[in-house]
């Protein structure tokens, strides 16, 4: 027995011993989630802490690596190992952080470690497991839930199912990671939401669970800026930075030096004269901004608008007063400021405890708009926002009126300009004109008045008020010269425009100006220039192609004396009118265009002269063209019927053309010298040259026509036949038939047989002919104009010769030796013998063959 | 019981059809704020799973009409008990800000106080029946905000179906409706076993 127990002892020591050389040193492992506000809904980090027995020696240090490693204890899945270095000094005690991709309560987490250093690796350590809520959970359930996470998170989340439940098929939990949890992949979430919601069904029942998490940022709010209104209060303003997307109880909080403030706003008391911090948190579930503003409360005044503005009109000025909604006021020394109708007032105002400022120089019955705003006048920082308040100041007395007068049709007027708002200082009600001891109530609609005495030699003396609710105007008073003897020199408006000699004035300068073709009594404009000014006016006309009269008087006091009138247009035009009655004149090839002026109210403008255009009619070229400053014109022209186009042209352009269409004519006595000259020359060349004809008439006719030999008849008769038919205009047209055939046409009806006879026919003229006849001896038969048959030449054969004898049948070769006569118009007779013929037959007969 | 005493047998039928009318618009304003619930949080149109919260003896044909109208009374009055928990929960954990959402909300608890004013005048002998929730909104707070959503629906849910039910009660109510003899009030009171307390 004590063998056995030595035995054992010894075993024991021996193992003691072994294990001490590898003995594990990792002592006192924690494994535990940190706890927050959330962490019961999903806690993310493996806290892992432990002690090292294997402490360094003093002042000494060695480097020592750790092995970790954690799974999923269900499954025994490993899903995180790391080695972590650390430099091991005195202090033997670690702490390992690891944040898990998903929430820690979805299943259990096993955690163990092993020690490695230079020398050796140690065993590992048990596993220390984190349970999960797999475990204990009696109901469904889902992390993470009511957690906020960043834009832009990747989250998974897990579901915990009661036992032997399993998601269902449409669920976002695909995997399963224990007996009862099963997560989804990663989700990612990249806009703010104020909540969203992940389902976990469960497969074959109608209860389910889920989450509802909150995706937004970290406040991001700047520009803290503190100001007092009231000297007693501090309110402090920042600017929001964008929207965190989260709402209710995961909004974001501020904090100011402590106080929970409104969404932008916060007040504090104020501390004057001394200078303040003011620190300001936003907080959310995400992140902190801290924003700070330091300074004095009385260099940050920044006054409330002027409150209770109120105010007391006069004609020419205002008093506007106000109050302040801050009880210490009165010490305070501010400034303000006014705007006048939208102008700034050309002072400020200062005083402590302003309330009550006077604003002059205002025009009398005019409306203002009037804006108030204050300031700090020791330290200033900001105006204030504004005040207004609108008024109309009263009533004041019209200022002069601007006389003038009139000569028109023999009578006198006197003329004054309406007041405008800013002359009249009210509502004008009437006018007063006193001439002499007499005065004239007239109504404001009228500023043309009569003054004709009947007089109009002696000067009169007028004077004009104007009345409104305050009282008479201060009256003008303008003396009106006697109406003029003579007529008054007017010159052309030059480019001295609007200049005139100095004259000795004593009240200036007045120039006046009406259209001058439509002159009115009340047309009239004028402009009084001081004397002080250059003697020079300019004015701008509207009317452009108008023209108009400008007088300058010399006031000379109070009467005007007419220094110098002109006529002239601001701006020319071409001229609207076209020339009047264009007319011609011919004298010979010149002829001379004249016409009247355009219409002075249509020149629109001083013409310059005129332009003729001269057409041929029909022609669209012109055939010339004369500019001519005269209303006449003198052109030499060919006859023929002429088409004028006539313009007049001012500086600003042509005119419209007027026409003229001219005949240029010709004198009759020119026309019958030409004729005759004419018919004289051809009768004298036709002379001439019948004279000539008529002499060398011999040459002529051998040279054109020369003598036909006669015919030499022997006395023998022809076998031909000749038919002649009469033909118009005295011709006969005759044919010579020669006898072919052996028969005779059956008939004498029978077209004459011209299939058988060849014939040859000559037309002769019948006088010729005739005469021919009559010369012949071979033909000195008369042939009717009929035809003749077959038959009716034999008859004529019997005789041909006249007093030959009727040759007989058989003496054929006398008959052939008969000379033939011409077949066409000469045939000479040597040429033309025919020796062999042969009649067989009494009434026809044939030739034969050579 | 405002107005109990001055209405005669016509005045009370008169009122009764009023009720009815403002009843079956109230049903259809809650039907129309669920479905906006739905849609602003993005739930599935499907009813969520469980019993109605609010419970009554049942609405049996042997009840009389008055009887009826009482349990229906208590029930709404749980509804509106209910909602006006939901609106400070919600306003508190999401946001109070202006929606259709919440305005539609705000018009049905204003309508179902009516409507609950409107049926005490039905009332006969006063309240005698009680409605109990079953299932308070802190039990399911262990859920967190989905687990308030879901209870939202739930009593959103009840809103329209006690609602409904109180329309269709007052519609069929006859053209005369007689009120009920105290014997059979009791009778009914203890048939029905839930006594107020």
């Amino acid at each position: 027995m004590s063998v056995w127990l030595l035995c054992a002892l010894l075993f024991s020591l021996i193992c003691q011993t072994e294990q001490d050389g590898r003995s594990l040193p990792i002592k006192e492992v924690e494994v535990y989630v940190e706890k927050t506000n959330t962490s019961d809904l999903g806690a993310w980090v493996l806290n892992v802490k432990w002690r090292d027995e294997l402490k360094a020696g003093n002042n000494e240090s060695r480097k020592v690596s750790y092995d970790v490693e954690v799974y999923y204890t269900e499954q025994m899945w490993s899903v995180h190992s790391e080695t972590i270095h650390v430099t091991q000094g005195n202090t033997a005690l670690h702490h390992w952080k690891w944040t898990s991709p998903i929430p820690l309560q979805c299943t259990s987490h096993s955690v163990r470690l092993r020690r490695r250093d230079q020398y050796h690796i140690s065993e590992w350590t048990p596993l220390y497991t984190y349970k999960g809520e797999d475990l204990s959970a009696t109901r469904i359930k889902v992390f993470p839930r009511d957690q906020v996470f960043m834009v832009g998170s990747n989250i998974t989340f897990c579901c915990i199912l009661e036992k032997e439940n399993v998601p269902s098929s449409d669920s976002e939990f695909v995997k399963r990671i224990s007996n009862r949890t099963y997560i989804t992949k990663s989700l990612h979430f990249d806009s703010p939401s104020s909540n969203s919601d992940i389902r976990c069904d469960v497969n074959g029942s109608s209860y389910s669970g889920g989450s509802t998490v909150f995706i937004g940022y970290p406040p991001d709010d700047h520009s803290l800026t503190c100001v007092t209104r009231n000297l007693t209060s501090v309110e402090c303003r920042w600017e929001m930075g964008r929207d965190t997307g989260l709402r209710g109880v995961r909004r974001t909080i501020y904090t100011l030096n402590g106080r929970v403030c409104e969404i932008n706003k916060c007040v504090l008391p104020a501390v004057p004269n001394q200078v303040t911090n003011w620190t300001l948190i936003a907080k959310n579930d995400l992140g902190v901004k801290t924003l700070t503003d330091t300074a004095d409360p009385t260099h940050r005044v920044l006054l409330r608008a002027p409150s209770k503005l109120s105010h007391t009109a006069h004609a020419r000025s205002v008093t506007l007063e106000w109050s302040w909604d801050m009880t210490n006021c009165t010490s305070f020394p501010m400034i303000c400021r006014v705007m006048l109708n939208g102008s700034f007032y050309n002072k400020t105002f200062s005083g402590k405890g302003l309330s009550s400022i006077v604003l002059d120089h205002l025009q009398p019955f005019a409306n203002y708009t009037v804006n108030v705003s204050c300031g700090s006048d020791e330290h200033f920082y900001k105006w204030s926002e504004w005040s207004n308040i609108t008024f109309t100041t009263k009533e004041d007395i019209p200022e002069a009126v601007d006389v003038w007068f009139k000569y028109f049709n023999q009578n006198t007027y006197v003329l004054w300009k309406p007041l405008n708002q800013q002359q009249s200082h009210g509502i004008i009600t009437q006018y007063e004109l006193t001439k002499g001891k007499r005065r004239e109530i007239i109504g404001i609609n009228t500023l043309c008045y009569n003054v004709t005495t009947g007089n109009e030699r002696s000067d009169q003396n007028i004077t004009v008020s104007a009345k409104n609710s305050a009282g008479l105007s201060l009256p003008t008073t303008i003396i009106i010269p006697g109406y003029p003897d003579n007529e008054v020199h007017i010159s052309r408006i030059s480019s001295r425009n609007g200049e005139w000699e100095y004259f000795n004035s004593t009240c200036g300068y007045v120039v006046e100006w009406f259209p001058t073709y439509t002159e009115k009594q009340c047309t009239v404009q004028w402009k009084k220039i001081p004397e002080s000014e250059h003697a020079t006016w300019y004015h701008t006309w509207k009317q452009n192609g108008e023209k108009y009269t400008v007088s300058v008087y010399a006031c000379n006091e109070n009467k005007p004396v007419l220094l110098q009138r002109s006529e002239g247009y601001a701006i020319e035009q071409k001229p609207s009118g076209r020339v009047q009655d264009l007319k011609g004149k011919q004298n010979g090839r010149n002829l001379e265009l004249y016409w009247n002026e355009v219409p002075l109210q249509q020149q629109k403008g001083f013409i310059q002269g005129y332009k003729v255009i001269t057409f041929l009619s029909g022609s669209k070229t012109p055939v010339n063209t004369t500019v001519t400053k005269e209303p006449r014109v003198n052109l030499i022209l060919d006859p023929g019927t002429y088409t004028f186009h006539v313009s007049a042209f001012t500086s600003g352009g042509y005119g419209g053309n007027a026409t003229l269409i001219f005949n240029m004519e010709i004198k009759i006595f020119q026309m019958i010298v030409t004729t005759v000259v004419g018919c004289s020359a051809a009768t004298l060349v036709f002379i001439i040259i019948t004279v000539l004809c008529y002499r060398k008439r011999k040459w002529l006719k051998k040279l054109l026509y020369p003598d036909i030999p006669k015919p030499k008849l022997a006395g023998k008769w022809t076998t031909k036949g000749m038919y002649c038919t009469q033909m118009t205009e005295g011709y006969m047209k005759c044919e010579i038939q020669e006898v072919h055939g052996s028969e005779c046409p059956a008939t004498a009806e029978s077209t004459h047989g011209l299939d058988l006879i060849s014939s040859n026919s000559t037309l002769f003229p019948a006088k010729h002919f005739y005469q021919n006849i009559s010369e012949s001896p071979a033909d000195v038969s008369y042939y009717p104009p009929l035809l003749l048959c077959a038959q009716k030449l034999t008859s004529i054969i019997e005789n041909p010769s006249y007093n030959m004898t009727i040759p007989e049948l058989d003496n054929v070769a006398q008959i052939s030796e008969l000379t033939l006569e011409m077949q066409d118009s000469y045939l000479p007779a040597p040429n033309f013998v025919q020796k062999d013929f042969v009649v067989k037959d009494s009434t026809c007969y044939k030739p034969q063959s050579a | 019981m405002a107005g109990r005493g001055t209405n005669g047998r016509h005045g009370l039928r008169g009122h009764a059809g009023r009720t009815a009318a403002l009843a079956r618009l109230l049903h259809k304003e809650c039907i129309q704020l669920l479905e906006s619930y739905r849609n602003s949080e993005s739930l599935p149109s499907s009813p969520v799973a469980g019993d109605y919260l609010v419970s009554t003896p049942p609405l049996v044909p042997q009840l009389s009409d008055a009887e009826k109208i009482s349990i229906l009374h208590a029930a709404l009055k749980e509804c509106l008990r209910l909602l006006e928990d939901v609106i400070t929960r919600e306003d508190a954990e999401f946001s109070d800000e202006d929606s259709e959402y919440r305005r539609k909300r705000k018009t049905v608890r204003d309508r179902l106080g009516h409507l609950l004013a409107s049926t005490e005048q039905l009332l006969v002998d006063g309240q005698k029946f009680e409605a109990e929730v079953k299932e308070e909104l802190d039990g399911q707070a262990a859920s967190g905000s989905f687990g308030l959503k879901m209870w939202i629906v739930r009593v959103l849910q009840d809103l329209v179906h006690w609602t409904g039910q109180t329309s269709d009660t007052l519609r069929s109510l006859p053209a005369e409706m007689v009120k009920a003899p105290k014997t059979m009030s009791r009778r009914t009171r203890r048939g029905a076993g839930k006594i107020r307390k």
